[in-house]
């Protein structure tokens, strides 16, 4: 069966409109990539309306193929000009800026191209391989476990997130609270819409994450003074590396390809997490550890390898449970949404065409990546110099009318701006984004399967506690809050103070 | 201070939402009810922690003064002026017409904040406008409100 099905994806992914979608996707993501201040995440949400037209397997793959893209593209601006084009390529920059500044440019694209590409590829092959076993176990979930993986899910996205604990928590409590505005799934009682019928079928989900991820974009984009950042503007060596120079940096790719793969399955960490994480395991690693800093291409491939490496690592969770491993991926299953497919473990089965192209797609985006990365590499650097007031005002206006396509209502246009207000004051408190959109994600799934068990129980809540895999998984999510509290912190500290005075 | 400032306006508003859905919750079916009661509740106490957080390491920097990196100052006017035109932008769509209300926001934008020269902010306007219209009207099939220009594009 998952044989079959992985067969149908990779027929699915080479007819002519998949493979036109993913190479134009990875186009795209390597532009957007590239500007500074245009995340990977707001490229996907401003382009999900796009897909409307789109079946949802080419959709869905060119907005994979953006994310890939893009994880590349972010490299180009660190090398050139010392600005991460995206905040996964942050590490990128230490090592990537003094080569090119030595004069090659070319040779710090090059490492970056095919770190990329092997980060890329190992994902792709995991992706490939666990989420349909992962998927397959979890066909086996009725609504008692359903609820405890979604439980599970929000408090590690809640837990891990960037910034306090607390707050992560409190952005998703804030998400699922949001997502039972509507009409109640069991019921049918319209809960909280203040008599507003736009708000009977719930808070459009796609609206809420292109105002939470764009608007507060625009604005950080205007809100200071742009410092004229210094530039490379051209290089003449050559972006295709020798073997030689592969072979050698070809272990810190694998190790930085792994490390990034298991920080992407972990929701609510993605490559801004990993690069740093491979960034400094490629040092600790090194003999030559002095010359990081200074344009070493160790420091370069590392964390190239690793963000790429996320995009399938992110993926797993989200194919096989529904979960997002990332915002990123939050987005990529809102699209799948706005398709009418809904997120959890029946994406493995009932809609296994669009899954398994999907899937493929990833791998098919890595080698396009590739190729049009040492083709498109060089014109990717007049987009660096566009300014960001220019930017800033392109993306209102890609906003409203991407949240106007989703309905053709303009209700939901202010409820874009408004979810987009709501957005930057969390981004100026430190409040992560990205709790709250998985809360709106996941909160149908939570309220369904909580009616479900408890119909099921007679109201007892201990069902959840006598069904082992549910009690596993609500003793995982506790142990991923306590870790998260300052008490754990300091008994941490407190135990290798103690080890180290013995 | 400031932070705690902010911090306690979210918390308040937090607050508030939850307090709403505690309230209307409470007054339904137990069945639809019962997850947004518990979430209330739960942002009732993550909020109260996230204050008391706030206080702690407002205290805490107080001690420490930790030094300012060296950025360009936050524009508040310019941010509440932008976020005026975009309000103005996305009320006059249904009236005048898209068309005639981006290439005008588009244009008002670039020349308050001061992006780009007239003739290449008047150029970039229409230009990019051209691109959603062939995009959006004419690829997507998206029924966008042409206003006072639909007998010319409807």
């Amino acid at each position: 069966m998952i044989f079959d099905n992985i067969l149908l994806g990779l027929t699915n992914v080479f007819a002519p409109l998949n493979l036109a979608a993913v190479a134009f996707g990875t186009g795209l993501g390597l532009l957007v990539g590239a500007m500074p201040g245009l995340s990977a995440t707001m490229a996907i949400a401003l382009l999900v309306p796009v897909t409307f037209v789109m079946r949802p397997e080419t959709g869905i793959s060119m907005l994979a193929a953006i994310y890939m893209g893009a994880m590349y593209g972010g490299s180009i601006a660190a090398i050139l000009i010392r600005t991460p084009g995206t905040p996964a390529a942050a590490a990128t920059v230490l090592d990537g800026y003094p080569m090119a500044q030595r004069g090659e440019a070319g040779r710090a694209l090059g490492i970056s191209l095919t770190a990329s590409f092997v980060g890329g590829v190992m994902s792709s092959v995991v992706l490939l391989t666990v989420a349909p076993m992962l998927g397959w176990v979890a066909l086996m979930f009725g609504p008692v476990e359903l609820f405890a993986v979604a439980v599970l899910g929000m408090t590690i996205i809640g837990s891990l997130s960037q910034g306090s604990a607390i707050k992560g928590l409190l952005a998703g409590a804030v998400g699922l609270l949001l997502s039972t505005v509507g009409m109640d799934p069991i019921t049918g009682i319209p809960r909280f819409t203040l008599g507003n019928i736009n708000l009977f079928s719930g808070i459009p989900f796609t609206v809420a994450l292109i105002g939470l991820f764009s608007i507060p974009q625009a604005l950080r984009l205007i809100e200071r003074d742009e410092v004229e950042a210094e530039r490379i503007n051209s290089f003449s060596d050559r972006i295709l590396r020798p073997w030689s120079e592969i072979r050698e940096l070809l272990p810190t790719m694998v190790r930085a390809g792994l490390i990034g793969i298991f920080v992407g399955i972990i929701p609510g960490t993605g490559g801004d997490t990993a690069c740093w994480f491979a960034y400094n395991e490629a040092k600790r690693a090194s003999d030559d550890k002095a010359s990081f800093g200074q344009g070493n291409p160790h420091g370069i491939a590392a964390p190239e390898a690793s963000n790429n490496a996320v995009v399938g690592g992110a993926l797993v969770p989200t194919i096989s449970l529904g979960i997002p491993g990332s915002s990123a991926t939050a987005i990529l299953l809102g699209g799948l949404m706005i398709h009418g497919i809904m997120p959890g473990p029946t994406l493995m089965t009932e809609y296994a065409g669009v899954t398994y192209t999907l899937l493929w797609a990833v791998l098919l985006s890595t080698i396009f990546m590739f190729v049009e990365g040492v083709i498109f590499t060089k014109a990717c650097i007049f987009v660096t110099a566009i300014r960001n007031k220019t930017l800033s005002v392109a993306i209102v206006v890609l906003c409203v009318v991407g949240a106007f396509a989703i309905n053709n209502s303009f209700f939901e246009v202010g409820l874009m701006f408004a979810f987009g207000i709501l957005g930057y004051f969390m981004d100026k408190l430190s409040i992560p984004v990205a709790p709250l959109v998985v809360g709106l994600i996941l909160g149908g799934m939570l309220d369904v399967s909580l009616h479900q068990s408890l119909l099921m129980s007679q109201g007892s809540w201990m069902i959840f506690l006598k069904n082992p895999i549910s009690a596993a998984l609500l003793a995982l999510a506790l142990f991923s809050l306590i870790q998260s509290t300052p008490m754990y912190e300091r008994w941490k500290r407190e135990r290798k103070a103690r080890k180290e005075a013995r | 201070m400031g932070s705690v400032l902010h911090h306690a306006l979210f918390a308040a508003f937090a607050c508030a939402i939850a307090g709403y859905f505690f309230v209307a919750g409470n007054s339904m079916p137990a069945s639809a009810g019962r997850l947004p009661v518990l979430l209330s509740v739960l942002v009732f106490i993550l909020s109260g922690a996230m204050m008391v957080k706030a206080v702690r390491s407002s205290r805490q920097n107080s001690e420490q003064e930790a030094p300012e990196a060296a950025r360009p100052p936050l524009q508040v006017t310019r941010v509440a002026a932008y976020v005026a035109l975009i309000v103005a932008y996305i009320y006059c769509i249904p009236r005048l017409g898209y068309f005639i209300a981006t290439p005008l926001f588009m244009l008002l934008s670039y020349l308050y904040l001061r992006a780009l020269g007239i003739g290449r902010s008047l150029l970039i306007s229409v230009g990019f406008s051209l691109f959603i219209y062939l995009l959006f009207v004419r690829f997507l099939k998206l029924p966008i409100p042409m206003g006072l220009l639909e007998p010319f594009l409807g």
